[in-house]
């Protein structure tokens, strides 16, 4: 187990380099920030000056070993768009914002697919599974940012149940966690549904059946976990994109959060901020592989021991 | 699981609950609206900043708008320059000293004290010193000015090493980002330094508007109160004015309808959708909006420099850099204005709310420099018509092949018409950051820019017309440059605008670029809470400030 670990933490690492490497360049061949940033009667003096401050003066390899080598100890340079602040405060000033917001939609992804996806797998063929399969073909298949104009036209303005925008009050996450948890309801019903009809057909349940136990307690105790593990793989990951900022649900709600931020700061060509969101993001998902990668020892002994899983 | 009857009553009351509490959102607004107006804007798209001497890009000024004020203000009808922090200033004989007289008695904000010359120079050497600062007053403080003096609290004299001319007052005007007046005293009661820039999560120096600063939340919002005394210009209706950020032009619609916001500023087509359901629009004073094409790629192979006359970098028949430029064929610049349909945009784009422009810089309504013949010689030079233009371009004999820049849906429809009488028109996309970058470099050499301003008119000219600057707009001629250096250089209003009339007839005669229409700024407003609003439209002023000129019904 111990091995395990330490070989996920080591390829987790790597990644989050090869993370810095790619977005480093990919964001400098945007183009120049001044471009967008400095007014076009910016003199030349002013401009070489900014990009002196900046560090932008200096060799691309040489600007990314500063980078590095900041970012390894927090610092990811001043911000372009917020000139008084670091990169790093003004992500964690936004970042509160995406994370209430992500764990809303999160706990909602959660107690609706789940209960959902198991539901539609023990009622399989009836009406009910039909209507819960229709609501997941709706959920990936909507896009979000209809979907929030939609509702905010009817359930804001014409019914006047929630604010339209922005964080005002608790009615506030309501609208946006919708948007941000429609997706993954509707994947992880389809991923529970799945892997409870597969479970729900091996030998070991029958088995339990002619023991006599209970329906509710057949599958709630029997089957529901090992059929979580592939759930939990999408689980992870859905986690980290919620909690890391819904860019669409943002900008429609004008939400104060990362994704947001993210939006304008690639479009200000802020590469303090872009870079250090994408590091962020990065370190967020190797750190969800690396815990559900425990949690797949924990919940499969076969992983733990070595083994490979049989159907 | 069958859902027992209690949980389902629970469930019933929960649900009513968030219905009944949601459902006083808007009336809550609305009660509170008698307070608090609120402005919805989109964020500040070049960063926020609590230095506006520095670090405020000109279109995201209204951040801190309502709390400063400049020497020089503009007109809300008018557009025009009026005294503001300044009550008078003149230039002496030998044109090397510009004294400003100040306005006596007005007060910072939080109990700064009077507005003195020592916080003009404090203000402006901000802008100025350390270098990088996202403003004009800077550059110019620092190639025409060897310094500043106050012989006294309420005068301000400025050495010069050069003549200065409008852009000057231009910059320093209501209008322009980076020179506002902050208090000096406030800056040394937080230990000094420079730049003078407070953290975001501090205040912002005071200043002397009709409003200061109560509290922002970056990426939300700013609010500010009425000044507790009575303003020396103008008090505000209002007793707060909350600027919050919605990017999103559809949410702020919405937010509009909800009566969450008061007041907003939306495209054309959602503008006529709130006002069908019930929402005002409110026009600017002036049409000051205007759009036209203009043609990149005449350029001289000389590279330009700053603070020099045209005529000492560039020669009269110089070499171009791109010998083969269409755009150097006034025949062809004619031929492209003559291809667009400028009514039909109009129809397309504005709901028919647009006025066809027969100049780009020059206003109808300032009577001293227009020329009345441009009017009755439009169709003749530039109106539409595709059958003349085809005849200059079978004239020409070879294929024309030009660029237009996708900027927009209109661009992509003024390509369409070009290539409909006969140009070889591509369009090319790229953001607005590779595209300045790229015509800063002069890579285009056929290039069509749909564009528009509201800016100040004659010094709104250089960007598009004059050569020796850097945004490489223009069709350049040094004899053009050399005319305009006259305009701009003149500081009597007669004589400026005798010069810039005449320099308007040449212009005209050349086709420099193909004007075409004039529209509105628009505001649109809860008639219940908003009963008028004041501004311009014009003069660099967009509609976020004026704030002080909004009416409560």
């Amino acid at each position: 187990m111990a091995r395990y670990i330490l070989v996920s933490v080591v390829r987790g690492v790597l990644t989050i380099l090869l993370v810095s490497v790619i977005v480093f360049f990919l964001a400098r061949i945007t183009g120049d920030p001044l471009s967008v940033l400095a007014p076009p009667t910016m003199s030349f003096e002013d401009k070489q000056a900014l990009r002196a401050q900046w560090g932008l003066d200096k060799p691309l390899v040489e600007q990314y070993f500063i980078f590095i080598g900041k970012a390894a100890h927090g610092d990811f340079g001043a911000s372009f768009l917020y000139r008084s602040e670091s990169a790093g405060e003004v992500i964690l000033d936004r970042a509160g914002a995406s994370l209430k917001l992500g764990l809303v939609a999160l706990t909602m992804t959660i107690l609706i697919g789940v209960p959902l996806g198991i539901l539609s797998a023990v009622k399989r063929g009836t009406v009910l599974d039909k209507i819960v399969r229709a609501i997941a073909l709706f959920g990936q298949s909507v896009p979000e940012f209809w979907l929030g104009i939609v509702l905010i036209w009817v359930v804001a303005v014409q019914l006047g149940f929630v604010p339209t925008s922005g964080i005002r009050s608790w009615q506030s996450y309501i609208l946006p966690s919708i948007i941000v948890s429609i997706f993954g309801i509707a994947a992880l019903l389809r991923l529970f549904r799945s892997a409870m009809l597969e479970t729900l057909g091996t030998e070991y349940i029958k088995l339990a059946r002619l023991k006599g136990l209970s329906e509710f307690r057949v599958v709630m105790h029997h089957a529901l976990k090992p059929a979580s593990i592939g759930p939990l793989t999408f689980l992870g990951q859905l986690a980290v994109r919620m909690l890391n900022g819904a860019t669409v649900a943002e900008i429609v709600f004008s939400w104060p959060g990362l994704g947001l931020l993210a939006f304008e700061a690639a479009n200000a060509r802020d590469f303090p901020i872009v870079q250090a969101l994408a590091m962020v993001g990065a370190t967020a998902i190797v750190t969800m592989n690396l815990i559900v990668d425990i949690a797949y020892a924990y919940l499969d002994p076969r992983v733990r021991l070595g083994q490979k899983a049989t159907a | 699981m069958r859902m027992n009857r209690r949980l389902r009553l629970r469930m019933i009351a929960a649900l009513s609950s968030v219905a009944l509490a949601g459902s006083t959102f808007g009336a809550m607004a609305q009660d509170a609206a008698a307070e608090r107006l609120i402005y919805g804007v989109a964020p500040p798209a070049y960063g926020e900043s609590n230095n506006p001497n520095r670090d405020i890009h000109a279109e995201d000024e209204f951040q801190l708008k309502p709390m400063y004020e400049n020497l020089i203000g503009v007109d809300p009808e008018t557009a025009e320059w009026i005294p503001m922090l300044a009550e008078s200033w003149e230039m002496n004989e030998a044109g090397d000293k510009l004294t400003f007289h100040l306005r006596k008695g007005v007060q910072f904000h939080n109990d700064f004290g009077e507005m003195t010359a020592d916080d003009v120079i404090f203000s402006w050497n901000d802008a100025t010193y350390p270098e990088g600062a996202n403003s004009d007053l800077g550059r110019i403080l620092r190639t025409s000015i060897t310094g500043m003096e106050a012989p006294d609290p309420h005068t301000l004299v400025l050495n010069l090493k050069e003549k200065i001319g409008l852009p000057f007052f231009e910059i320093i005007s209501y209008g322009a980002a980076g020179s506002v007046i902050r208090s000096k005293a406030d800056w040394e009661s937080r230990g000094g330094g420079s730049p003078a820039t407070p953290k975001m999560d501090e205040k912002p120096l005071a200043g002397t508007g009709p409003y200061q600063f109560v509290s922002r939340e970056a990426g939300r919002n700013a609010i500010f109160e009425k000044v507790p005394y009575k303003h020396w210009r103008k008090d505000g209706e209002f007793q707060e004015i909350e600027y919050r950020y919605i990017l999103e032009e559809a949410t702020r619609l919405s937010a509009l309808l909800a009566g969450e916001i008061h007041i907003t500023v939306l495209a054309k087509e959602l503008g006529t959708e709130a006002a069908n359901r019930g929402m005002k629009v409110i026009k600017s004073s002036l049409p000051g909006k205007r759009w036209g094409v203009s043609f990149a790629g005449c350029y001289y192979k000389a590279e330009w420099k700053p603070a020099t006359p045209s005529a000492e970098v560039f020669q009269k028949d110089g070499e171009r850099l791109y010998p083969d430029s269409p755009w150097c064929d006034r025949d062809l610049r004619m031929a492209a204005s003559k291809a667009i349909d400028r009514q039909a945009l109009i129809d397309a784009f504005f709901a028919g709310d647009a006025e066809i422009a027969h100049t780009w810089f020059w206003l109808p309504e300032q009577k001293d420099s227009w020329n009345p013949e441009w009017d009755e010689r439009f169709d003749e030079v530039y109106g539409y018509d595709p059958e003349g233009a085809r005849k200059i371009l079978e004239e020409h004999g070879e294929p024309v092949s030009i660029q237009v820049w996708a900027k927009d849906d209109i661009a992509e429809a003024i390509s369409g018409m070009l290539s409909d009488v006969g140009f070889d028109a591509e369009l090319v996309s790229m953001d607005r950051g590779q595209y300045n970058a790229a015509r800063e470099a002069r890579e285009f050499d056929r290039m069509v820019e749909f564009d528009d301003t509201a800016s100040e008119n004659i010094t709104g000219f250089e960007p598009q017309g004059y050569a020796n600057q850097d945004s490489k707009r223009a069709i350049e001629n040094v004899e053009w440059d050399t005319m305009y250096e006259e305009v701009v250089a003149e500081l009597d209003p007669a004589k400026r605008a005798k010069l810039w009339r005449d320099f308007g007839d040449v212009i005209y005669e050349a086709v420099m670029s193909a004007p075409l229409f004039r529209t509105y700024e628009e505001v649109v407003v809860n008639p219940e809470i908003v009963c008028g609003h004041t501004f311009p439209g014009a003069g660099m002023s967009d509609r976020y400030p004026f704030v002080e000129n909004i009416e409560k019904c």
